[in-house]
């Protein structure tokens, strides 16, 4: 996957986790909703923060095939 | 919540720091810093990661995804006093992430690993047991119900002794190391973990992680009761270096004795759930 569509997936998902820790202290959700929310997008963020660090930008070398 | 999921991580990968270095001062090793389990979760994601040729693409990430996703829901039911059952539930999707996690790396380490997974589900069944006697105590299974009935009768792991023993073989078959640990067992490589590195490993360290302090931290909630933070943390230490103790001392069993020794447990149990229900 490319690192501008994981870097995009990561910063969506942070905002998410974040938005929902923040809507839920000023009481616009629920406490269930604001878990919920939570849990579906923490382990994508986890996930895109990961590959995002290893992804290149640019293309990769030829895999080398063998003799 | 997201502090508390991310203090869970951090305490859940020193928690296992401290027990792989416990392990090794009992066994006479000086073994790595308790900090190494962060490290090496920090290794896994910056490492190359890529999906094997033969595996099932799809469930081989969405484990990874489940995994975490189903310990950060227990974690908030733990921490928001809510039903032992839907602990109980997820205890069990685990299982099917842990078969699912083999099954899709097309290894045959991995596939043994899986297979292995439902040979151990009767560690389970203590599970349910557990669920029943404390059922059976408090008359219900609200966490933080149990919590209010301990303030009034004292903690439960004086009064349902045998159920507590039942969920210590629970929780001590989920930690790293343990004699029951047979879906893992090295003579499987890692077992259902083998195919699984880099970043995908990585996730996966953050999910077990997670399952370390809630399986802790609900131990120490039903059988002990209410604590402030920095007792009930002292208290999941002292639960995690009695599970170190066993682990540096015993074999992993094979798994034919992991599931009669588990099936003698629950045997106990069944007998003291019928004195119960005749002393009743």
């Amino acid at each position: 996957m490319k690192k501008n569509i994981l870097e995009g997936i990561m910063v969506v998902t942070g905002l998410v986790c974040l938005g929902s820790g923040l809507a839920e202290l000023a009481g616009l959700i629920s406490q269930w909703i604001a878990a919920l929310v939570l849990v579906v997008a923490f382990p994508f963020f986890i996930i895109a923060l990961g590959l995002w660090c290893r992804a290149s930008q640019k293309e990769g070398d030829y895999p080398f095939l063998g003799y | 919540m997201i502090v508390e999921l991310l203090a869970a991580i951090i305490i859940g990968l020193l928690f296992h720091g401290i027990h792989r270095k416990v392990i090794a001062r009992l066994q006479r090793r000086p073994g790595p810093p308790v900090w190494q389990e962060i490290l090496h979760t920090m290794k896994f994601a910056f490492k190359e990661t890529w999906i094997p040729k033969t595996a099932s693409q799809e469930m081989f990430v969405a484990v990874v995804l489940v995994a975490i996703a189903i310990w950060s829901l227990a974690l908030y039911i733990g921490l928001s006093g809510g039903s032992l059952l839907l602990i109980f539930a997820i205890y069990l999707l685990h299982k099917i992430v842990e078969h699912g996690m083999g099954l899709s790396s097309g290894s045959p380490y991995g596939k043994f690993g899986a297979i292995r997974s439902v040979i151990s589900a009767s560690s389970e069944i203590p599970l349910l047991a557990t669920v029943a006697v404390i059922y059976f105590f408090t008359g219900t299974l609200q966490i933080s119900e149990i919590v209010t009935w301990q303030g009034v009768h004292g903690p439960l792991l004086i009064l349902a002794f045998p159920a507590a023993l039942a969920m210590y073989v629970v929780v001590l078959s989920k930690m790293p190391y343990s004699p029951f640990g047979i879906i893992e067992a090295k003579e499987l490589v890692s077992g259902n973990r083998t195919e699984h590195f880099g970043v995908w490993r990585a996730g996966l360290e953050v999910a077990f992680a997670i399952k370390t302090f809630v399986l802790l931290y609900i131990f120490v909630v039903i059988f002990v009761g209410a604590l402030s933070p920095v007792v009930m943390l002292i208290a999941m230490l002292i639960l995690l270096l009695s599970f170190s103790f066993i682990c540096s001392f015993s074999a992993m069993l094979s798994p034919y004795d992991a599931v009669t020794v588990q099936v003698m447990i629950i045997s106990i149990i069944a007998v003291y759930i019928l004195v119960l229900g005749v002393a009743a």
